[in-house]
């Protein structure tokens, strides 16, 4: 692994066999912890031939936790089964809500922002962190709109919550670039609310257009704004693994791999730039 | 009585030789990871033996336009090979200025390519992938004797029934038939070991036959070293309908017959594919398995 | 009523009420309509917004169902068979896009059982499952539950029709 930054992306199957002839080409994989649930054979085969050759980190969709019913109990099992088979450095899902009063939404859904959400994350975060000791991450998910009814601003809302539950953040750059187009939400404000030191990894990747609204779809290359995001979260957090997280229209593994070269490119430019404390 | 003490100590002792002979790795030792840089030349060798290995490092040469492949004929276009190409390669180029068709290749090249892969064989077998092996004579008295003391058995039964009655036979029979099966599983043991087979699994579980066909189709950047890989992995018939299955053609595997060289049929890990050279033969060994073994076919007659 | 238990009220309710909406297309068009009756906690919210918000998630679900559902990937009139769906199904947690690729598959009958079939058999309770489609004989078993999927299909002879032979 790398002296500064490590730098790895999302996996997806395509790559597979990219990966393991160009190891190097990745310090680590960030895996949907949701795919491995299915504790087949196949997908064992998958987990083990994976966490054997990389160092991998787990990360969720489902967990649920803006949610006031609480998490699924036997969700949790299963997402610390696979944690427990993976040993990674930490885990991670989102700041976000999937289900309420008994609708089940299947998609993240932002949290209001209010003290009273900010109580029930901490609860059911707290119910995450009391069942293992690898720690937990959370990640700003992107949004079309905001509930109505917001106490505070959201870096604020982030800043009271990893007070709270001490927490890991994951910041992604492409989802604070998406709510500034949809929300007018400025992501340099959020960057500089959040405890730098809370920050243990950075997602990239780019986003559509879709009628003048930005749709966090991750299918496509990593636009200049973003990467302007990113070096402003190297520079206040610079050991945040940086993980290119394409999902959509999955490219050649050669175009991603030069966009892995360019974000280790760049947190060594940021890292050389500094000046020694 | 006898029969029975005679034959359990017999299966005991076959069973002792069995746990020390076979002696591997302990299976749960954690397999090796998968390599870097990749050598196909190696999966296929593991996987099949050293006929794999041939046309594992022909399709090399051919998806690198070295060497072309056309109606079974093999032929070097007049590139040259690289600086750092390896004997394998060196071998072949070498042996297309003779040879037109595989087998014909495959037995020009069969000396410098066992000497080249004898190396390869002992790390793998150091390793706990492949088997020790039972040398091919030893192999074949092994077999001869088991059929001897099947003749021995069953002609002795006869009188042995009108003596001690059906019970002593059945106690005979039923012994003997597990002493035959317990022999015969010892000596006709598949050439990879289980950790030998785990290590392969995880290959093909990183490197499905269908991504590697993909990408030999769309992915011209990153496809070298995806043909020889997928031979390696899956053998050379799963170069049809690839950009490269003329080499499919070329190179396939012999049918598994008995005309085609006399005492051929083996286990398909011999240098042509069908012939000669059984299960847990090594690489030196199986050159002598298929010198003695099928003669001038071994190559020529069965490499078809 | 204190303004804290207020708070955890509104907080509580605009979740549900956003859960029912985007779940709903009979809730939205009401509240499209009247706002502050069919969702008082979300009545400042656009009723655009929340529209968009359950579009981007059916497009989600008919991309992963194009994905799981191979052979309907391409067909025209999805979207709208697809919404029609949509109203009286909303799965949730672990596998939901499977669970809704089958549930869909069912609408849509002959068209996508292969596909159905396979899916189902993914489900590691699933033993298997034996089909005649497409000019194929496919068949998925695994020998115990969660055991390793094994699959495989054999081309089956066609009959020649009547059209056919009459062409020859």
């Amino acid at each position: 692994m790398s002296a500064g930054s490590p730098v790895g992306m999302l996996f997806r199957k395509r790559y597979l066999a990219d990966h393991l002839r160009d190891r190097e080409g990745v310090d680590f994989l960030e895996l949907c912890t949701d795919h491995y649930l299915d504790n087949t054979p196949s997908v064992a085969d998958e987990l083990g031939l994976l966490v054997k050759h990389f160092t991998c980190v787990p990360h969720g969709i489902d967990l649920s936790l803006g949610s006031r019913d609480g998490i699924v109990e036997s969700y949790l099992d299963d997402v610390l089964r696979v944690v427990e088979q993976i040993r990674p450095p930490w885990f991670s899902d989102h700041l976000a809500f999937t289900r309420a009063g008994g609708y089940e939404i299947g998609h993240l859904a932002p949290i209001p922002l209010t003290r009273d959400a900010l109580d029930t994350l901490a609860r059911n975060v707290a119910r995450v962190t009391a069942r293992t000791r690898v720690p937990f991450a959370l990640e700003n998910v992107a949004a079309t709109f905001a509930f109505p009814h917001a106490e505070m601003s959201p870096g604020a809302f982030v800043r009271e919550l990893v007070a709270r539950t001490g927490c890991g953040l994951v910041i992604d750059v492409a989802n604070l670039a998406c709510d500034e187009i949809n929300l007018g939400h400025a992501p340099e404000a959020f960057i500089d609310a959040v405890p730098p030191e809370a920050i243990v990894q950075v997602h990239l990747a780019g986003a559509h257009d879709d009628g003048g609204i930005a749709v966090d779809s991750h299918s496509s290359p990593v636009p200049p704004r973003v990467w302007q995001l990113l070096e402003r979260v190297v520079d206040v957090a610079p050991h945040a693994w940086l993980t290119l997280e394409r999902e959509e229209a999955l490219p050649p593994y050669h175009e991603i791999a030069r966009e892995l070269d360019a974000a280790r490119a760049l947190a060594a430019r940021v890292r050389n730039g500094r000046v020694p404390a | 009585m006898v029969f029975a003490i005679v034959t359990t100590l017999a299966l005991a002792t076959l069973l002792a030789l069995r746990a020390t002979y076979w002696a591997t790795p302990r299976d749960d030792d954690s397999i090796p990871p998968i390599p870097q840089p990749i050598d196909p030349i190696e999966l296929a060798y593991l996987r099949r033996g050293p006929g794999d290995a041939v046309r594992v490092a022909a399709v090399a040469l051919a998806e690198r336009g070295i060497i072309r492949i056309a109606d079974d004929v093999l032929s070097t276009t007049g590139e040259p090979l690289g600086s750092r190409d390896d004997a394998f390669a060196n071998a072949i180029y070498d042996g297309l200025r003779v040879a037109r068709t595989f087998p014909e290749l495959v037995k020009i090249i069969e000396l410098p390519f066992r000497a080249a892969l004898e190396p390869l064989d002992r790390r793998l077998r150091e390793e706990g992938l492949l088997r020790r092996s039972i040398p091919a004579g030893m192999q074949a008295i092994g077999t001869l004797g088991l059929v001897l003391v099947g003749i021995i058995a069953a002609v002795a039964s006869r009188p042995i029934g009108a003596r001690d009655g059906f019970f002593a036979v059945a106690l005979l029979l039923t012994s003997l038939t597990a002493f035959e099966i317990v022999a015969f599983g010892t000596l006709m043991r598949p050439r990879l070991t289980r950790r030998g087979k785990r290590y392969l699994a995880q290959f093909q579980t990183g490197f499905p036959s269908d991504t590697l066909r993909a990408s030999m189709r769309h992915e011209r950047a990153s496809a070298l070293f995806a043909a020889p890989l997928l031979v390696g992995l899956y053998g050379i018939s799963a170069l049809a309908a690839t950009p490269l299955s003329a080499a499919a053609l070329a190179m396939r595997r012999p049918r598994r017959s008995t005309g085609s060289g006399g005492g051929c049929g083996g286990c398909g890990t011999g240098w042509s594919g069908g012939c000669g050279c059984c299960s847990g033969s090594s690489g030196s060994s199986c050159g002598s398995g298929c010198s003695s073994g099928c003669g001038g076919g071994c190559g020529g007659g069965c490499g078809g | 009523m204190s303004a804290r238990f207020a708070a955890t009220t509104v907080t509580d309710e605009m979740q549900i009420e956003f859960a029912r909406l985007v779940t709903s297309p009979a809730a939205r068009a009401r509240f499209a309509n009247a706002p502050s009756e069919e969702a008082p906690a979300l009545a400042d919210l656009s009723s655009q917004s929340v529209t968009y918000y359950a579009n981007a998630l059916l497009a989600k679900r008919l991309h992963e169902i194009r994905r799981l559902l191979p052979s309907i990937g391409r067909r025209g009139d999805l979207r709208a068979r697809f919404a029609a769906h949509a109203m009286g199904f909303a799965p949730g947690g672990h596998g939901r896009h499977r669970e809704d690729a089958i549930a869909f598959a069912r609408t849509l009958g002959d068209d996508a059982r292969l596909d159905r079939l396979a899916l189902e058999a993914t489900r590691g309770d699933r033993f298997g499952a034996l089909a005649i489609a497409h000019g194929h004989l496919s068949w998925w078993f695994r020998p115990w539950k969660h055991a390793r999927l094994w699959s495989g299909r054999l081309a089956v002879p066609r009959r020649r029709t009547g059209e056919s032979e009459q062409r020859r």
